[in-house]
């Protein structure tokens, strides 16, 4: 019998990730898979709880739900047409490969786990937060990374918005 | 304390789902989310280790690679809307020809 509370925890966001994930196979609407990518990455936030770095685990949630899906959304409604049915349909092609690729990997993943024989448990610890550990190794071992982590999204976002809002100009004049 | 490999297989099969998702969908937006997949499945990983070495190095190297994916999703959804303009389509298999 399991006498931990947390996995249980343990289950239901494996649960989650799944099935929204085989749902995301599965639907043609894309707007259907942006929101079954929301469910997955909502699950895994959760695995990063339960494997106690929660600071990734809110990063998760603020970066990913609150940023990508939304970038996702206005590409969906951007770059798509409407067919007939008023959705965007997404074709399915390479059924067979790509499920018995995937099938293949998944395969071969689990028997290398299976066979490294991790005997160890996750260690939970409740009442201990990682965020000033991060914030101090942030300061200090990992600075140059940081610094340049910061460059590259700065010249990556300014990249996009040139090369997308290109577009939107355009247009305006075209009008 | 969940074991440790429960956590790797759920991040395997979510790994496999990526590249499932990235070879079935002929939308460039639907394969790019199978990107995504492929990059959370490594972060479990790497999440998972850091916790069972009891060190931080896993936790910074998600945080990069989260600054990585972000980057990968704004660039690559707005050279999206440029090609969306020039071929009036997103299916990756009609885009075909370099000069639009």
């Amino acid at each position: 019998m399991i006498s931990n509370p947390e996995v249980y925890f343990f289950y239901f966001f494996a649960t989650i990730i799944v099935g929204s994930a085989l749902f995301l196979l599965f639907t043609k609407n894309v707007v259907y898979s942006a929101f079954a990518l929301l469910s997955t990455l909502l699950g895994v936030a959760g695995l990063f709880v339960l494997a106690s770095a929660d600071f990734l685990g809110i990063m998760q949630i603020v970066i990913y739900i609150g940023g990508v899906l939304l970038l996702f959304m206005f590409a969906i409604m951007f770059a798509n047409k409407v067919t007939g049915q008023q959705y965007i349909i997404t074709e399915h092609k390479n059924l067979l490969s790509g499920i018995v690729l995937g099938i293949a990997v998944f395969i071969i993943f689990a028997m290398a786990i299976l066979k490294a024989g991790y005997k160890q448990h996750l260690s939970y610890y409740p009442n201990k937060s990682t965020v000033s550990e991060i914030g101090v190794e942030l300061m200090t071992e990992y600075v140059f990374p940081f610094e340049f982590a910061g460059i590259f999204l700065f010249a990556a976002l300014i990249g996009a918005s040139v090369v997308a809002g290109h577009l939107i100009i355009k247009d305006n004049v075209k009008k | 304390m969940i074991p440790s490999t429960h956590f790797l297989i759920v991040a395997a099969f979510l790994f496999a789902m990526g590249i499932m998702i990235l070879i079935v969908k002929r939308n460039a937006i639907a394969a790019l989310m199978g990107i995504e997949l492929m990059l959370n499945a490594v972060n479990i990983n790497l999440v998972v280790f850091s916790n069972l070495n009891r060190q931080i190095d896993g936790q910074m190297f998600v945080i990069f690679v989260i600054v990585v994916a972000v980057a990968e999703a704004a660039v690559g959804l707005a050279l999206l809307l440029q090609v969306y303009k020039n071929y009036r389509t997103s299916d990756l298999d009609k885009i075909t020809k370099l000069k639009g």
